[in-house]
């Protein structure tokens, strides 16, 4: 799938929905032909009424069944009919079914490309963007908000060109035949559109209101279920049931305006358009009366106009389908604009061990300053362990140093060696992570084999390899564990695995990647202290050239650090030895909980 | 894992369908009608009047060609005045106002009865599923829980409600047309029955063959969600690990997958709506062979001939509505089924039929003999004897995954144990009422979920009753005041869905005085500080020391400090109680605890 450039930026003005439907110049070819296909189709339906009318007057007439010589009838005529008829019928539903299927591919080739960019933007865009708007909003645009669009772009499009061509194809039999039978059907037509789309803005309105209390249903259910431990623990089952029953009839009550407003006034525009049934046959009949019209023709009119009745009624559905999906088009089209703020271009980073270095770095979130002119630099080869409070920070630090997030101000800056410093802005961010890894303080694994897991940041990894570093993070115990070892699954639908098994398999899938610069963000917390200092341990000894922050709470940890920092009040408060700090920084003492309080 | 699985995607693994499917499978349909039946009590007088007017549209839909011939044969004949005008287009009018008004109550009315139905099955299956134990939950993925209540609740509703009324309406629209062109001429009902069984069968292969396919399309749509849906929870690992092509990769070969599985489906599915039109015209072209030689022997008039056109398609158009009423209500029976199997599922742990509330305790907790196992073959627990007397507060320490977690599940009966028992005080916890248990032990868990409101409403939730100051209190004397009343909005920040507002610690933090606010005898902590700063949580060990003053406290826990502070100290290491006492006594003794601690205190402390 290329770009795509047909929906690319530079056409703020446009709507967002027309913006999506212009996706089809992508497929012109593919989109004429189904545009053809079902022209004929839709126009062949007025075609066989106009046929069927041709047959009936030759058989009123007594062209098609005449009686014979001998006595006894020839139906050679009628026979014609039956065999015009059904070759119609035929070519009708070849083509109808040649349509269909392009009319499928094509749907499903530009459902393929919004999906692919979606996905696309979505992962382009940085860390901050996403805390932003939180998972569950970007998951609601790209599930519900896509699907609505779907429905427009590809069935509702269809459905609304099909209309078009029926109402065409009608009101063109119906002018072939006379011009005051298409006379005021074509009238009665309009007037319902207009009725009906008018119907269709309050019908909207009411339908939003029903899905908002809809929706706090669903949050609530699922709030119900995924804080079921919570709810038993705390015998808050009576409570949360009436809670959600609540929640269901506020929902019920809204959804009864909307059907009641449905029932009440779709009739109207309905009875509209059968009029013009009525003033076909009324009219019709009086223009057979009158030797003007054939009573052929006549049973043709009232077919077409009575298939028409019925297609009038989806005019509303379209109506609301189209409003729906253009509010979601501009909440997925604001995804597609969204500038990542961390471009995916720059330089290569350098070769070999590396150094790197946080220069008067400030960031601000939502008008707080959170790091306020951090200095600090990791040296190649050395662990750098750094300590805060509860919300100090310390995590926002740790994504600046793979780049998953610019700093406001000051610079991160690397070099290799002796090499000159590298402004961090300068350099590829895909290709920057490979050489500095993240592991992320809640441990986040794919619903994948374990091998699979690990293999994410280094694709070409051995077995061998996911191995050895299941061994370096402890956990060869968990491929173990798993029935088909290192290919068994995890995550969702596999292996439940404990906090501490998650930790350290994100540890050991960092490991594979042989960083050069190594973060971890509190990533041993649920480690026992044995397997932590035996970790940690592994980690010295076998990446002797990295350059370690590591972010931790307990003594121990920061004991098997070269260096450690105190962050506070988003500066750098200390900074030395563990062995120097607890001496000597109360601060630091109090933080880890060194002095052996005397019952308080 | 794997069964035999027919989507290629992910070779080896079962779908969510065939699961439910294998699941549904047992016993059915016959069971699912009368179920079904069964959820419209209440509605049924409603349903009965859905019927009958569907029954009076009926009757209008079949007059309305009569007006057509009645018309058309006056016209032809010369005698169509003033009054036959005025009769059949009143008649026509009168035809479209009972169909379209018709309509309208129906829609009106079946509307009525299905937000009806579903709301009270939906109230009544999120009810039975809070009734159902840990194990279920432990077990059953909670979108699966969530989709049985939210999507399946709403693909009952053309079973429900739709279902009857509008086959109904077919069957009396069949009927309708066969009785009305029997009386104009038989003969044309006997022409067009040899189309009856072609159009039935054909619907029902169509419907065999699209069912099948459309379930294989839903399973690959369901997977191209879910792997968004977890691109998009996970894409910090995402970007972390460079892996964006790599996942941009597997998610365009889902995606592909689905593309292919939807336009095979309509391969087969496409033939359906060509096949019936064809059908349709060879009706009445048969018709027309046939009323045209009646016609021209004088049988029928032009108008009638012209009427049976029309019944033509009242006569077959019933029968492809047919095919799509079964596929609807195969749609909802397949979700009816995994709806009962939620209904039929009953919990491990109820209330014995003898329970009596747990009387106020004093909190002495026992275990004896206790063993468990969440699979049959994997013992977690082996055989542990432990007191632990009122108020005391013990410590319970050990490798990860040697079953202290489990422990604590049983102590609030979230399971019961495989043999032995846990009892408070003397009372067996199986003959004691879940609730009344529960308000005396109060556990915070490892995994920490807050509900969406403020942090206030969520503290409440331990006690309904407490008062503002109450809360405010509990959250000082705890000592997460430094934590919590430093956020922007203090006690009244909005937690956000699943509490996802506050980060991991801050969460920890409110579960901890959530639990406190509900003033439990026995208060049992699970990891439950394991994110929170080691100053913050002195400060909350050290509140606890005092808050424990007169209850029982089981805490799970990796630091040291918090374990050193407990009057006992309970080694679990693989299943079984490898040492306990105090913290000087176990150092002493120079065993698992002694290791562990030296460990952790390398550097001294």
């Amino acid at each position: 799938m290329g770009q795509a450039g047909a929906i690319g930026e530079g056409a703020r003005i446009v709507h967002p929905l027309v913006r999506l439907l212009s996706l089809y110049r992508d497929h012109l070819g593919l989109a004429t032909s189904v545009v053809a296909g079902l022209g004929l189709v839709n126009l062949a339906q007025p075609a066989t009424a106009w046929l069927v009318g041709l047959a009936v007057e030759d058989l009123r007439s007594g062209i098609a069944v005449r009686p014979m010589l001998g006595g006894g009838l020839d139906a050679s005529g009628a026979w014609t009919w039956v065999w015009i008829l059904v070759g119609v019928t035929v070519l009708r539903g070849l083509l109808q079914y040649g349509s269909t299927i392009i009319a499928m591919v094509l749907g499903q080739r530009l459902l393929h490309t919004m999906r692919d960019r979606l996905l696309q933007a979505v992962q382009g865009l940085d860390l901050a963007w996403h805390r932003l708007h939180g998972a569950g909003e970007v998951i609601n645009r790209a599930t519900r908000d896509s699907d609505l669009v779907r429905d427009a772009i590809v069935g509702g499009s269809r459905n609304l060109f099909e209309l078009a061509l029926v109402i065409l194809g009608t009101v063109g039999l119906l002018l072939y035949y006379h011009w005051l039978l298409a006379l005021v059907p074509a009238l009665l037509v309009l007037v319902a559109i207009v009725i009906m789309k008018r119907q269709a803005a309050r019908l909207v309105a009411l339908d939003r209101q029903a899905a908002a209390s809809y929706d706090a249903v669903s949050q609530e259910l699922s709030e119900g279920i995924h804080g079921v431990r919570v709810i038993k623990a705390f015998a808050l089952e009576d409570q949360r049931i009436d809670r959600f029953s609540d929640r269901v009839d506020a929902f019920t009550v809204k959804a009864r305006a909307a059907v009641r407003y449905t029932a009440v006034r779709l009739p109207l525009p309905q009875l509209i358009v059968s009029l013009g049934h009525v003033w076909v046959l009324g009219c019709g009949g009086v223009l057979v009366s009158r030797g003007q019209l054939v009573p052929g023709d006549l049973i043709a009119a009232v077919m077409v106009i009575q298939g028409l009745v019925f297609r009038v009624e989806a005019i509303g559905s379209l109506v609301r389908m189209f409003a729906d999906a253009s509010s979601s088009a501009g909440r997925i089209i604001e995804i597609f604009d969204a500038r990542p703020a961390i471009p995916a271009s720059g330089i290569a980073p350098p070769d070999g061990p590396l150094a790197v270095r946080l220069e008067a770095v400030t960031v601000r979130i939502a008008n707080r300053t959170i790091l306020d002119r951090i200095d600090l630099e990791l040296a190649p080869g050395t662990i750098t362990a750094l300590v805060g409070s509860t919300g100090s920070g310390k995590s926002t630090l740790a994504q600046l140093v793979p780049r998953l997030r610019d700093p406001d101000g000051g610079r991160v800056i690397v070099r290799s060696q002796s090499e000159p410093w590298i402004d961090l802005r300068t350099v590829q961010p895909q290709a920057w992570r490979r050489r500095c890894q993240l592991v992320f303080q809640e441990a986040f694994l794919f619903s994948d084999a374990l091998a699979g897991n690990l293999r994410m940041v280094c694709p070409e990894a051995s077995d061998a390899d996911i191995q050895e570093v299941l061994r370096l993070a402890a956990a060869e115990e968990v491929a173990a564990s798993l029935p088909e070892g290192i290919n068994g699954r995890i995550g969702e639908r596999g292996v439940t695995l404990s906090g501490g098994q998650r930790q350290r398999i994100c540890l050991a899938r960092a490991l594979l990647a042989r960083p050069a610069v190594l973060v971890l963000d509190d990533a041993t917390s649920a480690l026992d202290a044995v397997t932590e200092s035996r970790v940690l341990g592994n980690l010295r000894s076998h990446l002797s050239d990295t350059a370690i922050l590591m972010i931790c709470s307990k003594p121990s940890s920061c004991a098997a650090a070269d260096r450690v920092l105190l962050l506070r009040d988003g500066r750098i408060a200390g900074a030395g030895t563990h062995a120097e700090l607890s001496a000597h920084d109360t601060t630091y003492r109090d933080l880890l909980g060194l002095d052996r309080e005397v019952a308080a | 894992m794997s069964k035999g699985t027919t989507a290629p995607a992910a070779p080896g693994r079962p779908s969510d369908l065939q699961d439910e499917e294998e699941q549904a499978r047992a016993k059915l349909d016959r069971a699912t009608a009368s179920r079904l039946w069964e959820l419209t009590r209440g509605s049924r007088k409603a349903l009965l009047g859905l019927a009958s007017l569907e029954a009076i549209m009926v009757v209008s839909i079949v007059l309305r060609p009569w007006f057509l011939a009645d018309i058309i044969d006056h016209t032809i004949a010369g005698t169509a005045t003033i009054n036959v005008f005025v009769f059949a287009l009143g008649g026509l009018l009168a035809t479209w106002l009972v169909r379209f008004g018709g309509a309208g109550v129906a829609h009106w009315m079946a509307g009525h009865i299905a937000l009806r139905v579903l709301a009270r099955l939906r109230s009544r299956l999120y009810a039975h599923v809070h009734g159902l134990s840990m194990r279920y939950f432990d077990s059953t993925r909670a979108g699966r829980i969530v989709a049985r209540v939210d999507r399946d609740v709403e693909a009952l509703q053309p079973a429900l409600v739709n279902a009857a009324p509008e086959g109904l309406g077919v069957l009396l629209r069949f009927t309708g047309a066969s009785v009305a062109m029997a009386l104009i001429d038989p003969w044309l009902l006997l022409v067009l029955a040899p189309l009856l069984p072609v159009l039935l069968i054909t619907a029902m292969l169509f419907r065999k063959a699209g069912q099948k396919r459309w379930g294989q399309v839903a399973e690959a749509k369901s997977r191209v969600t879910a792997q968004l849906c977890e691109s998009i929870t996970g894409i910090g690992v995402i970007q972390q690990s460079a892996a964006e092509s790599s996942n941009r990769e597997r998610y365009g070969r889902l995606l592909s997958d689905l593309d292919d599985s939807a336009i095979r489906a309509s391969y087969a599915w496409g033939w359906f709506g060509p096949f019936t039109a064809l059908l349709s015209t060879v009706g009445i072209a048969a018709l027309l062979l046939v009323g045209g030689i009646h016609l021209a022997e004088g049988r029928i008039s032009v108008g009638e001939l012209a009427q049976c056109v029309f019944y033509v398609f009242l006569f077959l158009g019933p029968l492809q509505e047919i095919g799509d009423l079964i596929e609807r209500l195969a749609t909802a029976s397949a979700a009816a089924q995994r709806v009962f199997l939620l209904l039929d599922t009953r919990p491990d742990i109820t209330d014995a039929a003898n329970a009596r509330p747990l009387p106020a305790v004093t909190g002495t907790v026992t275990l004896s003999g206790v063993h468990f196992a969440y699979l049959v073959d994997k013992p977690v627990l082996r055989g542990i004897d432990l007191t632990i007397r009122a108020g005391e507060t013990v410590a319970v320490v050990g490798p990860t995954g040697h079953g202290k977690s489990t422990l604590v599940q049983l102590l609030s009966r979230f399971y019961d144990p495989t043999a032995g028992s846990v009892s408070i005080d003397g009372h067996d916890l199986r003959g004691v009422t879940q609730d009344s248990l529960r308000r005396q032990i109060a556990v915070v868990p490892q995994d920490n979920v807050l509900f969406s409101g403020t942090i206030r409403d969520n503290l409440r939730l331990a006690r309904s009753g407490a008062s503002d100051a109450e809360i405010d209190d509990a959250v000082i004397r705890l000592g997460a005041d430094e934590v919590l009343l430093a956020l922007p909005m203090g006690l009244e920040t909005d937690c956000g869905p699943g509490g996802t507002n506050l980060s991991h610690g801050q969460r920890q933090l409110v579960c901890l005085v959530r639990a406190c606010l509900a003033d439990p005898k026995v208060l049992v902590l699970d990891e439950a500080t394991s994110a929170v700063d080691i100053h913050t949580e002195g400060r909350i060990r050290r509140a606890l020391k005092r808050l424990v003053a007169g209850r029982t406290a089981v805490i799970v826990a990796h630091r040291l400090a918090t374990i050193r502070d407990a009057d006992r100290i309970v080694v679990i290491v693989d299943g079984l109680i490898a040492e306990q006492g105090g913290h000087d006594q176990l150092m002493s003794a120079g065993g698992r605890y002694a290791a562990l601690y030296a460990s952790s205190q390398l550097a001294g402390g």
